[in-house]
């Protein structure tokens, strides 16, 4: 559930965007003059610029609707309005719907953005359980009273009033935490074993959970007696039941083994009661819906622990020897993530990390405490969410921002479209003795008129459409129920502002074009050229542009800058790119109408069809001389299609690269991590899971020298020959040839395979050796410092190269930095012959489960053996499907696939009906030497099918272009694995075939309609 | 007291300047006429002569570029954008020869007949009764809710005839209104006009290059090269345009300059070329 919004923070939000809007345009201009004087002596201006920009954005509109207001009002035109408005109605009725298309999706836009980011972080946190911020307070002598923890609390609230986040921080709870082991019987493995079991002392919040959600026994009162919290996989591999007595030991030597086999101090506790963490419910929070799991609320790596009161605790505790009471302090400090203003998410971490800064400090301060670590978990979430947030507005901005421009030049292209008819209503007026004045009153009034309707359909339109969009589940799918739409007062009025603006510009560039004055003389021309705006290579124009930006874009030097960069030159660069090149393309229309044309002349023998080609190539023919008209919607065709195509192709590219990236950093389905490898039974019973198809062990270490000035770091991940390429993720594109033949060659132990680039800036190639020296450690030989290490090399042969490698491989040093970082894979054997410290190697545990499986449910499953290091791949994938996250995703697409059905519809149905009223004489004439309906209905489809073949293949082109570049845009900050392209072909011809459908369906009602008219009325009908 | 005469024109000159090509074309050079109350005149002459662009200046639709011009009691030389408004719709009715410049085609007849009475703010009865008794006159009483697209030629005319005379006009302007017509459609409108010209008192200038038109009519005026045939002008219009400068209109109409039209021999036929982009002109002797 989402908490419901209140609408002071709503106004509050409408309020500071419009400040931000201010704010972020100036920023835009002055953020390079960071030295501070400058900073000084820009204050002014910078003062100044703001006001400005405030006053054009504030005030444009009062003052467009003044000048509307003003112009009806003191200069009626009201003697006129009757007449000039019948005869101009239709005519405005078709921009009305291109400026109807405009607010619908402005208004789209607003309330689905506006929804979303109501709801985003919240929805974004349901799959992150760890919202709070913890200080970690260590060494501390463990008070066996309430008075330590008050006073410790008491810093926190001091530190939170100060900072005047009492509001923002409604719960604080504290416990304490030791490390320890006991040692217990696995009857199921028939032995002994030496599990970690943390000491926890309880404060009375956490108490009073624990005691009502026992599973067996009682809550602890005594000294001595303890609570067993585990999990149930735990419960069976362990003796340890209520009223069983249990010794709790420390470890003292820093390596596992050392400790493990000889405990040196210990203590015996009675457990009086067990709480199974598998079926506990969540420890709830204040100011949260949902509630966090008690074992990461404990901070517990393995979901184990014994836990007291904090007295008795701390009794237990002082109890075992050489731990003289000291323990660690968890404070867990709840924010309230409803006060988290999702509008000002920058705002937001800085006061996080200043609260982090602040807390650290009151600890020293006030407590004399040191050695405090705040692990600031929201602030972690937050940034995340920034970074996946901006990704959603790449999107959404990168396919809408085309679309709006699509539609203003719809619109554009409508009043164009009938202004010959308006005009020759207008000169006639003004002929008769109308003044300017009066025409120039009447237009505005009549735009006023259609401005309101229009702004009223539009955003009536853009609610319904908007709602669907929130639902958004896939490709043109609708069932997403986490969101819901919310129109609240802000963002309708963000809605209406906007379109307004818009409405008012179309408007105002309407009637100014109307006014000017007119000549009659150019009635009925046939523009056999270009469109005049190739006159001056527009297209060329637009490509150059494009692709300087795009360059800039890439340069090296803007690499820090790519947060700013993306929106500001990448996306305008692809936006302009693409509107280049699509307009470029249109140059072929007519060769390419004239090899259509050829392709129909090829003779036949039967004489009806003959007659029908050549009335299709009269078509086509027709397409040369009204080139200009073909060109202008061939341009708004191709567009939309090319959008369309890339709204299919990027995120279907865009998810393939996600899911790669998650396998790629991950390894496998399914890693544990820190995997205890010499644990053959564990493995076995792993394996033993039906669903696992494979299991593979992978070590990896980095050995790490200093050779002269560098810093040279060998990283080397030995895997299992004989499991890895079953088992674990790999990419074709990742190894020149075969990754079974790369493992072949591995066989020895002291043969490697290296990045390739990497190894070509250490002048190495294949069939080289390369000596690699490392700090060895090995506890027998300490020497006469009594330091256990000792300098050691290794010779190892290289024998294969690999471009990019799962787990290992995250980033290629390819430059001359004093430090060096090479990838080496090898056999897992290698590390019988490398000297390491434990501690320096990590063992990973990957596995591959069964195809359509859920890897959820396996990955749960390995839990309850594994314990709680397991991770699958499904978590570290963005868009899950289904989620919150999914569906603004697919909301952006479905938005341009609706708009951009509904655009092309309109465009061609609109083009088609005003050709055909142009050349009504030029059909009249055919019908009267006889040319029959359906031949003239063929000879109308023939022009429109070539032109929606035609535009369709450079759209399919184009499209694809520009989604090869929005792509480069989104990975720009990741690239490896570098992306793969995904073409789902299925999706492309469907959506492909309803736009031509939808398209020519527009075409046909016109074509029909014309073929149908009188000849009479037509002939007569002067043009 | 001389009888003043209802329009006088003196000098007149129009040069239209291209913005463009910067060219200047001069269309009326010098235009000198008197015509009296209740006058029905026509103007003849060829293509490209000025006639249009002499109506247009009468007509308050553009601005000479010098010249004397009164009608009735109005120097319309003087006028600027918003007086020419308002003296054509107080003053002037006009009639085009595209039917579609007279009547506004998305609206049925008799709305177009109200309209000029509407800028004068007739109220709604007398507009509508003045209304169908002229388009009763024009003969069209019953076709008053059609729409011009449902007329025929002629019929398109007359209600254009009967438009221009809706807000009685003291002038009636008329531009070849016959010229999309065939000849017998023609003659039945120019009866009308006539007709109206008498009933109303309304003095009539109507532009034709139709000799069999212009015999209808009390006067006929010749307009060539932009001057009144057969009359000089007193000023030298040439000291206005660049010499060596012509302009081509859209029909292939050459006007020489006068310094070259006195060194050749008119009236004859001269041969045209074209070579490397150049116009050669040659006159063989
Ligand atoms: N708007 C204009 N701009 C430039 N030249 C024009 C314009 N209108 C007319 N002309 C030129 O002026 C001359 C006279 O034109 P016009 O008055 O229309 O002649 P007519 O009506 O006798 O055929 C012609 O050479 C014509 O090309
Ligand atoms: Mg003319």
């Amino acid at each position: 559930m989402i908490n419901p919004i209140d609408e002071t923070k709503a106004r509050k939000v409408f309020l500071k965007s419009l400040f931000i809007i201010t704010r972020s345009f100036y920023y835009r201009f002055f953020q390079y003059s960071k030295v501070k004087q400058k900073i000084e002596k820009n204050k002014n201006i910078k003062y100044l610029f703001g006001v400005l920009l405030s006053i054009v954005f504030i005030w444009l509109i009062p003052f467009l609707l003044l000048l509307d207001f003003l112009l009806i009002l003191f200069l009626p035109s009201l003697h006129i309005f009757k007449p000039m408005f019948k005869a101009g109605w239709k005519f405005n009725l078709i921009t009305t719907v291109g400026v109807i298309l405009a607010v619908s999706i402005i208004s789209q836009y607003v309330f689905f953005i506006y929804s979303y980011q109501y709801q985003a972080f919240e929805l974004y946190l349901e799959d992150e359980p760890r919202t709070f911020i913890q200080a970690q307070i260590d060494s501390v002598h463990i008070e066996p009273s309430y008075t330590q923890t008050y006073l410790i609390d008491r810093i926190a609230d001091v530190t939170i009033q100060e900072m005047n986040l009492t509001n923002n921080i409604l719960q604080r709870d504290l416990f304490f935490k030791r490390g320890t082991f006991t040692s217990t019987y696995d009857p199921i493995a028939k032995q002994t074993y030496l599990p970690n079991l943390p000491l926890v002392g309880l404060t009375d919040r956490l108490s009073l959970f624990l005691s009502n959600h026992l599973t067996q026994g009682r809550f602890p009162e005594n000294f001595g007696e303890v609570l067993v919290f585990l999990s149930s996989n735990f419960y069976n591999h362990s003796t340890i039941r209520v009223n069983s007595t249990i010794n709790l030991y420390i470890p003292i030597s820093l390596l596992k083994q050392a400790s493990l086999s000889e405990p040196q101090a210990q203590t015996e506790v009675t457990v009086t009661g067990i709480v199974i963490s598998d079926n506990l419910t969540d420890f709830s929070v204040i100011g949260s819906d949902k509630g966090i799991p008690f074992d990461i609320f404990l901070n517990l790596y393995e979901g184990n622990a014994v836990l007291s009161p904090w007295t008795i605790a701390a009794r237990i505790l002082s109890s075992i020897q050489l731990t003289y009471g000291f323990a660690s302090i968890y404070e867990n400090l709840f924010y309230d993530i409803g006060t988290i203003d999702t509008f000002n998410l920058d705002g937001e971490i800085s006061k996080l990390k200043e609260l982090a800064i602040n807390l650290k400090d009151s600890y020293l301060q006030m407590g004399g405490y040191s050695g405090v670590d705040i692990n600031s978990y929201l602030l972690t979430a937050i940034e995340e969410f920034k970074d996946e947030y901006n990704l959603y507005q790449i999107f959404m901005f990168a396919f809408l921002a085309p679309i709006i421009i699509l539609t203003l030049i719809l619109t554009v292209y409508a009043a164009n479209l009938v202004r010959k008819k308006r005009e020759r209503q207008l000169t006639i007026l003004s002929e008769r003795g109308t003044t300017k004045i009066e025409i120039g009153s009447y237009l505005a009034l009549e735009s006023l008129i259609f401005g309101i309707i229009a702004l009223f359909l539009g955003i009536a339109l853009g609610i319904p459409v908007s709602a669907l969009l929130t639902k958004s589940s896939g490709f043109l799918s609708f069932g997403n129920q986490t969101s819901r739409l919310q129109i609240k007062i802000p963002s309708l009025s963000q809605a209406l502002f906007g379109s307004l603006l818009v409405i008012l510009i179309i408007q105002t560039f309407n009637v100014i074009t109307l006014l000017k004055t007119r000549s009659i003389e150019d009635y009925g021309k046939v523009e056999k050229t270009l469109p005049s705006f190739y006159r001056y290579y527009v297209d060329i124009i637009f490509i150059s542009t494009g692709g300087i930006l795009w360059v800039i874009y890439q340069l090296p030097i803007l690499s820090g800058f790519r947060d700013k960069t993306t929106k500001s030159i990448g996306i305008p660069a692809m936006i302009i790119l693409l509107f280049g090149i699509v307009l470029l393309i249109q140059r072929l229309l007519p060769i390419f109408s004239k090899s259509v044309l050829k392709l129909t002349q090829i003779p036949s023998d039967k004489l009806k069809k003959k007659l029908r080609l050549d009335i299709f190539s009269l078509g086509i023919k027709e397409i040369t001389r009204y080139q200009s008209s073909f060109v202008r919607s061939s341009v708004i065709l191709s567009l939309s299609f090319a959008i369309v195509v890339s709204a299919i192709v990027v995120p279907a590219s865009y998810q393939k690269f996600n899911i790669d990236g998650a396998y790629y950093d991950l390894g496998a389905d399914i890693v544990i991590e820190n995997f205890p490898i010499e644990n053959k039974f564990l493995i076995e019973e792993i394996e033993n899971i039906t669903e696992i198809q494979s299991t593979c062990i992978v070590k990896y270490a980095a050995l790490s020298d200093i050779s002269g000035d560098y810093a040279i770091t060998h990283a080397i991940l030995g895997i299992d020959l004989n499991k890895f390429a079953e088992t674990a993720f790999f990419r074709e594109d990742f190894v020149d040839h075969s990754l079974k033949q790369l493992l072949s060659l591995l066989k020895e132990d002291t043969r490697v395979i290296a990045q390739e680039d990497e190894i070509k800036t250490i002048n190495r190639g294949v069939g080289d050796s390369l000596i690699m020296g490392y700090r060895a450690y090995n506890e027998s030989r300490r020497g006469s410092d009594g330091s256990p290490f000792y300098r050691s090399n290794i010779s190892v042969e290289i024998v294969g190269l690999f471009k990019y490698w799962p787990i290992l491989v995250k980033d290629i040093s390819t430059t001359n930095t004093l430090s060096i970082l090479n990838h080496f894979v090898a056999n897992i054997s290698i590390f019988n012959k490398i000297e390491l410290s434990p501690l320096e190697i990590k063992d990973y545990l990957l596995i591959k489960v069964n195809q359509k499986e859920d890897i959820e449910e396996i990955t749960n499953k390995i839990k309850t053996i594994a314990g709680s290091n397991v991770e699958n791949v499904n978590s570290k994938i963005f868009v899950r499907e289904g989620s919150a996250r999914s569906s603004i995703l697919y909301s952006a697409i479905n938005s341009t696939l609706i708009m951009s059905f509904t655009i092309n519809s309109l465009i061609i149905a609109l083009y088609a009906s005003v050709q055909l009223i142009e050349r009504s004489r030029e059909i009249a004439t055919m019908k009267a030497i006889g040319v029959s309906k359906s031949q003239l209905l063929l000879l109308f489809l023939s022009e429109y099918a070539t032109l929606l073949i035609f535009s369709t293949i450079m759209g399919l082109l184009s499209g694809l272009f520009s989604s090869w570049m929005l792509m480069n845009i989104i990975t720009i900050n990741r690239s490896i694995p570098p992306f793969i392209m995904k073409f789902p072909m299925f999706y492309i011809v469907l959506v492909g075939l309803i736009l031509l459908l939808t398209a020519f369906i527009g075409a046909l009602i016109p074509s029909l309609t014309a073929t149908n008219k009188n000849i009479g009325t037509d002939l007569r009908q002067s043009s | 007291m001389k009888k003043l005469s209802f329009i006088e024109i003196q000098d007149l000159i129009k040069i239209y300047e291209s913005k463009e090509t910067f060219i200047r074309v001069p269309a009326l050079r010098g235009i000198e006429l008197e015509v009296k109350k209740g006058e029905f005149i026509s103007i003849i002459g060829p293509s490209g002569s000025g006639k249009t662009t002499l109506l247009l200046i009468l007509a308050g639709m553009t601005e000479p570029s010098a010249g004397y011009v009164r009608v009735d009691d109005i120097q319309i030389d003087k006028l600027d954008d918003t007086q020419r408004a308002y003296y054509r719709r107080n003053h002037v009715g006009t009639l085009w020869q595209l039917p579609s410049r007279n009547l506004i085609w998305e609206l049925p007849i008799i709305e177009n007949v109200e309209l000029p009475m509407r800028l004068l703010g007739v109220p709604r009865e007398q507009r509508k009764k003045l209304a169908k008794e002229l388009l009763k006159e024009v003969g069209l009483e019953t076709r008053m809710e059609h729409k011009p697209s449902q007329l025929s030629g002629g019929e398109v005319q007359r209600a254009g005839l009967a438009t221009a005379l809706a807000h009685q006009p003291k002038l009636l302007l008329a531009d070849e209104p016959t010229g999309e017509l065939d000849s017998h459609t023609a003659e039945e409108l120019l009866i009308y006009f006539r007709d109206l010209n008498k009933s109303y008192g309304i003095t009539a200038i109507m532009v034709t290059h139709d000799y069999f038109v212009a015999s209808k009519t009390n006067k006929i005026i010749q307009i060539v090269d932009g001057r009144i045939s057969g009359y000089n002008p007193a000023r030298e219009l040439e000291s206005l345009i660049d010499m060596n400068k012509v302009y081509i209109d859209r029909y292939g109409t050459i006007q020489l300059p006068k310094h070259i039209v006195e060194q050749i021999e008119t009236q004859k036929e001269i041969k045209v070329s074209m070579e490397n982009g150049k116009i050669i002109l040659e006159q063989n002797n």
